[in-house]
């Protein structure tokens, strides 16, 4: 385990009520593996007390955001500032329910420009929750 | 639904026809997301952009809607209550015969430029 809970506050700029990753477990060259436990204070949760898809692709942006931050922490650099650029062949295969601890493997690819493409898998359990792709702009 | 009269209100609606329809929103400045993106700089998350389009297709179609497949999802501007008061929301399905899928398109703009532009595949919940 790298960091948890509250020590990801170092890595990203969101706060509460919309942080969406809270682990992560391990950073290794372009891979890194994230975690969320959804609860029912996590955005996009809905009445039948499971996450909305929009909220899926939050955490696999965070998740990218905070390895990002994680890599510029070890560098000595200044904290980046993420924003979504492009999500790409996202797919939902089920909404987590409160309770469910989520795994997320993200690759960051090439950056041109500041924009940086990537690939993130959530899985629950063995259950794959949702994968994507997506292009993340760094301010 | 989750963000409709807390992070948005529908102003207006115009319907082009019964597969087609423009909603004009509001962006709400006092929505609670703005505390945590960002603290001091309130910037509209693009994900609640994203469920924005699910509710107005919802409201398209009279039906509860999953996302199943975002094919493509371009966020082209940084929006925010302040830099887009209210937006332009269109929101265009095709009803997948045989199946309980639509097809999605839908764009969020204003009169200055675009915000978002998605495609993709909604299934009836």
């Amino acid at each position: 385990m790298l960091y948890m809970d509250e020590q990801i506050f170092k890595l990203m700029p969101q706060r509460d009520p919309i942080v969406m990753v809270d682990a992560i477990y391990d950073a290794e060259g372009d891979t890194a593996h994230t975690g969320l436990t959804v609860t029912e204070r996590n955005y996009f949760i809905e009445e039948d007390g499971r996450m909305a898809e929009p909220g899926l692709i939050e955490h696999i942006a965070q998740s990218a955001s905070a390895f990002k931050g994680h890599l510029a922490l070890l560098a000595g650099q200044p904290l980046p500032i993420g924003y979504i650029g492009e999500v790409k062949k996202f797919h939902c295969y089920l909404r987590p329910a409160v309770g469910d601890t989520l795994t997320t493997t993200v690759t960051l690819g090439a950056e041109v420009n500041g924009v940086t493409l990537m690939t993130g898998e959530t899985r629950c359990g063995d259950t794959l929750v949702a994968d994507t792709q997506m292009k993340i702009f760094v301010e | 639904m989750l963000l409709k009269d807390k992070y948005f209100e529908v102003k207006h609606e115009e319907h082009l026809n019964a597969n087609e329809a423009v909603y004009l929103c509001r962006l709400k400045t006092d929505c609670d997301v703005y505390r945590g993106h960002f603290p001091g700089k309130p910037v509209s998350p693009g994900v609640c952009n994203i469920e924005m389009i699910r509710e107005c297709a919802e409201m398209l179609t009279g039906q509860d809607l999953r996302i199943d497949t975002i094919k493509q999802c371009r966020l082209t501007a940084v929006a925010s209550p302040s830099i887009c008061p209210e937006v332009d929301v269109r929101v265009t399905v095709a009803r997948i015969e045989g199946t309980d899928q639509y097809n999605i398109i839908a764009t969020i703009a204003d009169a200055e430029r675009s915000y978002m532009e998605l495609k993709g595949l909604l299934v009836i919940c």
